[in-house]
């Protein structure tokens, strides 16, 4: 590749990239930029401060990461044990059990939620996070375990073999060779159900019934104020969420393969 | 020491194999060779405890371990691939049995032990690198580290050296061979490779169609095969009622079993002709230093015999 491409690859790459990103934060510090100004005529925190004195928001914050969390623990848990027996055993009916799996993905997830108010209200889970919880799994589960299912398929047997011959019993192998090695799917499917979780909307509005407040419950009336620095700072906020949930996450994996590493 | 009894495996309504008995002392390299099919990985897997056995019982010093999970047997397998765990360096993946495995040991000593096994494969200056840098041989080296590391009773070797090119596959086994008698591991080996099997045994177990054909030193099965499956799948000769090798047949005589020029073969400085006696629907390798054609019609006869193909 020649150096023309080279930059007009990365020019693009920018413009798409991190132009916007840019844009958003000069928008949220800046005070009233117009077109066609190309820069704003001052600076200020305002937005941001606007944002953080809301003791709603902080709130919503802290419900945000904590359901989303949940979330994904409750994911890797229901997920792992599925994946793991879908890829390495042949129950009966295994093509019926995957699809019904899947279902979710298909069928419009209105429809379902309505349903499922119902039962949420007869068992007292509406209108608490653990409702909320439980119906975020309905659009996150079929993703987790198509993705933990093709990690799984990528161990051969023989691993397991090789566990066990080395004097690992089913546990331990399943512990310090099984997961060490399902790291990568373990990483992708966490970061992709916390996202996930993070944008629902209506889902939670209609289970959490307006009691549980979550980002994007308050962002909606946050954005039809007319102030822009305020929208643009809580845009920002939002976006940093799972930067800051994939740091965590990181730390958390890097904690497990330190663990399992032998000398 | 090693004694399989009487053992016998089936799959559902298939048997696998039967009546499978053989022993190998101490220290020894006991070596089944068949070809693929005949039974002998899953033997190999029934001995290290991945798959019970239907019937029959394994010892192992004189101690019945049949009905032992395979985490508790003194035995480690090593598969066709080295089975590396990629996430782990050379010297952790040689530590591993050390930490989760048989013989758990504190971190001082399993790095102690880690790196005397590292030196003693010859691969001390790839302790850091990961499975991805090693060859195919060094990947098989370090597995076997790994498996000796734990210092178990029997190793089991499932044709570790099959997925390697030739080249390799020969220096691998010589430095194994020696390897395996320094360590004085009693070790059973699974190939098909004729040549392996007689190169790497001390003691050779000839399998096919789920049974055992024949036992004993590799010079004896290999010059005196005793049935025609141990011929087909050992010897060097045709098998008419009794083993006929083929340092003594000689084609080009007047008379003998008639036979057909498949292609020239040229090995160790000789030429070989590959013949296909149709009568015994057997083909044999001959030495000679005529010319013949392809698909030419030649004699093979027999000469008197000569004590193991003495020249």
């Amino acid at each position: 590749m020649n150096k023309f491409w080279k930059v007009l690859l990365a020019s693009l790459l920018i413009l798409v990239f991190v132009a916007p990103v840019l844009f958003l934060f000069i928008r949220s510090v800046s005070f009233g930029w117009r077109f066609p100004d190309v820069l704003p005529d001052a600076f200020s925190l305002r937005g941001w401060q606007a944002v953080w004195s809301d003791p709603q928001l902080i709130r919503a914050l802290w419900t945000t990461i904590g359901i989303g969390t949940a979330v994904v623990v409750l994911n890797y848990l229901l997920a792992l044990p599925a994946a793991y027996a879908l890829s390495h055993h042949e129950p009966r009916g295994k093509a019926v059990i995957e699809t019904v799996i899947m279902l979710p993905i298909f069928v419009p997830v209105l429809a379902v939620a309505m349903g499922l108010h119902l039962f949420m209200i007869r068992i007292g889970a509406a209108d608490s996070w653990i409702g909320v919880v439980l119906i975020h799994m309905l659009p996150t589960l079929p993703y987790a375990v198509r993705i933990l299912k093709s990690g799984f398929d990528r161990l051969q047997t023989d691993w397991m073999w090789q566990g066990r011959t080395l004097g690992m019993g089913p546990v331990r192998t399943f512990f310090g060779l099984m997961l060490p090695m399902m790291l990568p799917s373990l990483r992708s499917c966490g970061i992709l159900v916390f996202v996930i979780s993070l944008s629902q909307y209506v889902l939670t509005a209609i289970i959490g019934g307006g009691r549980v407040t979550t980002l994007p419950i308050l962002y909606f009336p946050f954005f039809s104020s007319a102030d822009e620095a305020v929208t643009a700072s809580f845009t920002m906020l939002f976006a940093l969420l799972p930067i800051v949930f994939l740091v965590l996450l990181e730390t958390a994996l890097y904690t497990y393969h330190k663990w399992s590493r032998t000398v | 020491m090693l004694e399989i009894k009487k053992a016998e495996k089936q799959f559902g309504e298939r048997t696998v194999f039967s009546g499978v008995s053989f022993s190998a002392e101490a220290g020894e390299t006991a070596c089944i060779v068949g070809p693929s099919g005949c039974g002998k990985t899953t033997l190999l897997r029934a001995v290290a405890g991945l798959v019970p056995l239907s019937d029959g019982t394994v010892l192992l010093d004189g101690e019945d371990i049949t009905s032992w999970k395979a985490e508790q047997r003194p035995v480690v397998l090593l598969f066709q691939e080295a089975l590396l765990f990629p996430q782990l360096t050379v010297l952790e993946n040689i530590a591993y049995g050390l930490k989760y495995g048989r013989r758990k040991l504190g971190r001082r000593a399993r790095l102690a032990e880690s790196r005397a096994m590292l030196q003693k494969i010859e691969m001390e200056q790839w302790e850091n690198a990961y499975p991805v840098e090693l060859s195919g041989g060094q990947k098989q080296r370090v597995a076997l580290a790994r498996a000796l590391v734990l210092k178990p009773k029997l190793l089991l070797l499932d044709e570790p050296f099959s997925s390697l090119d030739a080249s390799l596959r020969q220096s691998l086994r010589t430095w194994v061979r020696s390897f395996l008698r320094e360590e004085e591991v009693t070790s059973l080996f699974v190939t098909h490779d004729k040549e392996e099997a007689v190169m790497m045994s001390d003691r050779l177990i000839v399998m096919k169609d789920g049974a055992v054909q024949q036992q004993g030193t590799p010079e004896t099965v290999y010059h005196q095969p005793e049935n025609r499956a141990a011929a087909d799948v050992i010897g060097d000769g045709l098998y008419d009622e009794r083993f006929i090798p083929a340092s003594s047949l000689t084609i080009g005589a007047a008379d003998g079993y008639s036979g057909i020029i498949e292609h020239p073969q040229f090995m160790h400085g000789y030429r070989f002709y590959r013949v296909n006696v149709p009568s015994l629907k057997q083909t044999v390798v001959v030495l000679s230093d005529t010319l013949y054609e392809e698909g030419e019609a030649v004699k093979l006869s027999v000469t008197e015999e000569k004590e193991n193909g003495a020249l």
